[in-house]
């Protein structure tokens, strides 16, 4: 009897978690984070031992591959990214030059943080970049979590291999770590809170660590979100990008 | 004297400003000390201190204006140390000290307002009017599509050394710019010259899938000259790849044609070093068929190996002609927000020998 029970206990609950692979992990993971239309307010604040450095900025985003983004704190002011697919445009206002950066380019530090570019704007789905792997299920943080290895099929990213915590019921990544081809952890990602805006749940505070060096990391903030909003038509564009 | 001037001239400036809360107030301070070195084997010490201030309108806005002034004293106090004196077995050290005041100097690198105004429901016609900046070709350095301000950089070495750009030219003109598509626009610039006809021309500028490509025409009055430029940009293996080509001519004689060319082409790539670390390196030539021809080489390489500490080397060299070389390298460290210390070398030689030398060493805060 004991051991029908629990053969339908385990039929119940452990397929409904398993059922899901890694890839359905995934897109409703992105489904969360990606909208159709945003516009963010943030700040970024870089650390280390002679103290802070803050930045802040606001994004304007449409779907996966279009995004723009402007600083608004004093040392950056008027400074913008353009990401349109995989195509990024830096604006500087003093110089007033657009530099167009492509290929190993995205890699950059943004702004002397630990976040990249790539990192920052996005743009292509992990899916198009790597192949990801359900690795089982732990806790992190008192939260039920999938751990999903994501490995690279292509060099051109940033982290030849990644392992990602994702909430098991928010579907909101709340961990990661960045690994290089040799195995040595790169980068920690730590999900500290998270935002619900009109249903869509998305990491609002991050803090990056760059294990390599002693740093005491990168913190991302998102201090407002508004989803679905309209934008203007021309927003993603050179002209906007350099007014 | 140049003290109270640049008093009374921020005095008049913050007090109308300061009842705008829109307009932001920028400082910038630096404070540098210089040993130089020249071909009359002369020691220069010197220490030169500068100010800038830059008023803005609020970002974004339909209307924006600029103001931008720069002070500099640029000797505080020299020393002049003269050579080593070898007689027969006595040496000798003359040092000479002087105390001098330099003369101060102003300047208004910008000074524009720029307005758009709305074409149809998301595109806008775009006016620039005043002293500003216009950077037209692609490429650094060496461009030549840049036919407003010269494919080089001829005569400015100087600024190899600095940790600001090579290029930072403004120029007093009227431009019009319509955004044709997104990715997309043309633009067109009256740059007026006292006295002479006034420079005119035009560019277009697009980006299509990994290519960027610009048209460019300007009428140089002062020489009643016609320039046409073509230039682009795209990837390959990691690298951003650029070149341009431009025709100059009078339309008075239709010898030589090809002395009116000018060709550039560059390359631009970043390299991870280690796991966090960057190494960025750019290649640019120029040639010109003027004159029996030109060739100017520019090469840099910055390295960053944390986040805040940067390194450079830059060169600029002419082979044809004696290997003239003006080539620069330095350190910046960003210690806190707003404040870099920063050191540099830089130096001017050719195969006859070194012509100048100099090292600086201060910091500049930003406020």
């Amino acid at each position: 009897m004991k051991q029908i029970i629990l053969v339908l206990a385990m039929m119940l609950t452990v397929p409904a978690a398993w059922a899901m692979t890694a890839q359905d992990i995934i897109e409703r993971m992105e489904e969360n984070q990606t909208h159709s239309t945003s516009i963010m307010e943030g700040r970024m604040v870089i650390s280390d031992r002679f103290g802070d450095r803050e930045s802040t900025y606001i994004a304007h985003t449409e779907g996966a591959g279009r995004f723009l983004v402007e600083f608004t704190s004093r040392y950056e002011e008027g400074q913008r990214i353009l990401r349109r697919d995989d195509s990024l445009y830096l604006y500087y206002p003093d110089a007033r030059e657009t530099i167009r950066l492509q290929g190993a380019a995205l890699r950059d530090s943004l702004l002397g943080s630990d976040v990249s570019y790539e990192d920052m704007t996005g743009g292509r789905g992990i899916l198009d970049d790597y192949d990801a792997k359900l690795l089982g299920e732990e806790s992190v943080g008192g939260a039920q979590a999938y751990m999903i290895e994501l490995n690279a099929k292509t060099a051109a990213v940033a982290y030849p291999k990644q392992i990602i915590w994702v909430d098991a019921e928010e579907f909101v990544m709340i961990k990661g770590e960045q690994y290089a081809r040799s195995g040595r952890l790169l980068k920690v990602t730590e999900v500290l809170e998270t935002m619900d805006v009109d249903g869509f749940r998305f990491p609002s505070r991050i803090r990056v660590t760059d294990q390599t060096r002693r740093s005491q990391g990168t913190l991302m903030v998102v201090e407002s979100a508004q989803i679905g909003v309209d934008l203007p038509a021309n927003i993603f564009s050179l002209e906007e990008l350099t007014w | 004297m140049v003290g109270k001037r640049l008093i009374l001239a921020v005095m008049l400036l913050i007090i109308p400003f300061g009842v705008y809360a829109e307009s932001r107030i920028f400082a910038e301070l630096s404070s540098f000390g210089h040993l130089l070195w020249d071909e009359d084997e002369q020691w220069d010490f010197i220490g030169s201190a500068s100010g800038e201030l830059d008023i803005r309108s609020q970002p974004r806005a339909p209307v924006q204006a600029r103001l931008q002034l720069r002070a500099t004293a640029p000797i505080t106090v020299t020393a002049m140390y003269q050579q080593l004196v070898i007689s027969g077995d006595d040496i000798d050290t003359e040092l000479e000290i002087i105390g001098a005041l330099g003369a101060g100097m102003i300047e208004v690198p910008r000074a524009h307002l720029r307005f758009r105004f709305p074409v149809t429901d998301a595109y806008s016609f775009r006016v620039t009017a005043g002293i500003d900046r216009v950077t037209w070709g692609l490429g650094s350095v060496l461009k030549a599509g840049d036919l407003l301000f010269g494919p080089d950089i001829s005569g400015e070495h100087t600024g190899l050394a600095a940790f600001d750009e090579v290029r930072s030219e403004t120029a007093m003109l009227f431009a019009f710019y319509f955004p044709v598509g997104d990715m997309s626009y043309t633009e067109t610039v009256v740059r007026p010259r006292s006295g002479e006809v006034p420079d005119m021309g035009f560019r277009n500028h697009s980006a299509f899938g990994t290519v960027s490509l610009e048209s460019a025409y300007l009428y140089r009055g002062e020489d009643a000259e016609h320039v046409f430029a073509l230039s682009s940009q795209g990837e390959w293996l990691g690298a951003d790849i650029y070149g341009g080509v431009s025709y100059t001519d009078d339309f008075h004689s239709w010898e030589d044609l090809h002395e009116g060319i000018t060709l550039t082409a560059g390359a631009f790539r970043t390299f991870r070093v280690g796991f966090d670390q960057s190494l960025n390196i750019r290649t640019e030539g120029l040639y010109s068929f003027a004159d029996d021809g030109r060739l100017l080489l520019y090469g840099d390489i910055g390295y960053i190996p944390g986040r805040t500490v940067q390194l450079f080397a830059r060169a600029l060299v002419e082979p044809a002609d004696d290997l003239e070389t003006a080539a620069g390298t330095g350190i910046s460290w960003n210690i806190f927000q707003g404040m870099n210390i920063r050191a540099s070398a830089m130096s001017g030689f050719s195969t006859s020998g070194p012509k100048n030398f100099a090292v600086s060493a201060g910091a500049v805060y930003s406020f």
